[in-house]
């Protein structure tokens, strides 16, 4: 069948052009049978290389993700470290006051181990992060959640230092009501306490002075938020007013003293004079 | 099986609902033991507060010297720690909370 095909076309072109054509068919099969070969020999390296190329990078891209990441852990938790160490000094003075009301305490107290035990649940958190925006995501919030720096611990100190002035001025107003009470009394006796009682009056102005600043700066003090815009400015203005109040304080000390040599005069005996050393 | 001869619930349950009884009866002094025992455990503090309550002594020319001189130290020392304590809220760095660089 196939040798009368061959025949047929034989018969039907002439004799050169049927061996061209079978020399081109033989070339063809030929050819086809001995390029892929090499073909794919030579091709092979090329594919394996860029094959190991996109590998590299890839690995390379996984090494430096990885690096970031670690990076990223190990400063959040240095962050972290610093801040809950903070804290914990905080927490030792307020423990170790003597003077705050317990209530406040108490507040305070709760209010920082609350924070601390936030701060180290972000920390497993972050740690147990597995990729470097989710990590650095986390690792801004220590700042931005938290502003240990720049509100916590400033307005917790601040607020410590108003609760122990409004303790001592409590006391103070215990004080001073006590003493009216010991004037009245040398008064109605026939004392001269005309001195003692303008010292008194000028404790309670002091007092009265102290009260009205400490409840303002109280005031703008719990009113500072985390989200309170520029914080400093009313720390700044704060810590300049009980800088100032320092001064009233001092004055009432000054007037505790006057009514201590005052009273002493006035409830002792007429003084007499004690005749001058002869020489 | 005759209809006459079938046991009622008493006869069946008598020392289930014997025992419930017993033991409802035991309960009841019991109860009434602890609430009076917590009441009065409640009522404990408020004793105890009372009690601690300070009472201050009124001033005389006799005590009033040493009373001045013992609130004028109280002064003194909150004073001292107000000074330690505001250069300590001074000295807080507020540039650690910035995110530059985050």
């Amino acid at each position: 069948m196939m040798s009368n095909v061959v025949y047929q076309t034989y018969k039907s072109m002439k004799k050169r052009t049927f061996i061209l054509l079978s020399l081109v068919v033989i070339l063809s099969l030929g050819l086809a049978w001995v390029v892929p070969v090499p073909l794919a020999h030579a091709i092979s390296p090329l594919v394996q290389n860029h094959q190991a190329k996109v590998e590299e990078k890839a690995s390379a891209s996984a090494q430096r993700e990885q690096t970031l990441l670690t990076t990223i852990i190990s400063t959040a938790n240095t962050m972290i470290q610093n801040r809950i160490a903070d804290l914990q000094k905080l927490t030792t003075r307020l423990t170790s006051d003597k003077r705050l009301p317990s209530s406040d305490k108490d507040s305070m107290t709760t209010s920082l181990t609350t924070t601390i035990t936030d701060l180290k649940n972000l920390q497993a958190k972050i740690d147990a992060d597995t990729d470097s925006t989710t990590a650095r995501d986390d690792r801004k919030s220590i700042v931005t959640g938290y502003k240990i720096y720049a509100i916590y611990e400033p307005r917790t100190r601040l607020l410590v230092i108003i609760d122990n002035l409004q303790t001592s001025a409590n006391t103070v107003g215990s004080l001073s009501a006590r003493l009216q009470t010991l004037l009245n009394t040398l008064q109605s006796q026939g004392k001269n306490v005309t001195s003692a009682q303008n010292s008194l009056n000028d404790m309670n102005s002091q007092l009265s002075k102290i009260n009205t600043s400490l409840t303002a700066d109280k005031s703008l003090i719990t009113n500072v938020t985390i989200s309170t815009q520029n914080p400093q400015s009313v720390f700044v203005t704060v810590r300049q007013n009980l800088s100032n109040l320092r001064f009233d304080f001092a004055q009432i000390r000054l007037d505790i003293a006057q009514l201590r040599t005052q009273l002493h005069s006035s409830t002792s005996p007429t003084p007499t004079l004690t005749p001058s050393p002869t020489k | 099986m005759d209809e006459s001869h079938r046991p009622t619930l008493w006869t069946r349950y008598k020392f289930t609902f014997l025992s419930l009884l017993i033991i409802l009866l035991a309960a009841i002094p019991l109860i009434l033991f602890s609430n009076k025992k917590t009441s009065l455990l409640k009522s404990a503090p408020a004793k105890i507060a009372r009690s601690i309550t300070p009472t201050l002594a009124p001033l005389t020319t006799s005590n009033v010297d040493q009373i001045l001189s013992q609130n004028d130290q109280q002064l003194q020392q909150t004073l001292s720690q107000v000074d330690a304590d505001l250069q300590a809220a001074a000295q807080v760095n507020a540039s650690q909370d910035s995110t530059a660089g985050l």
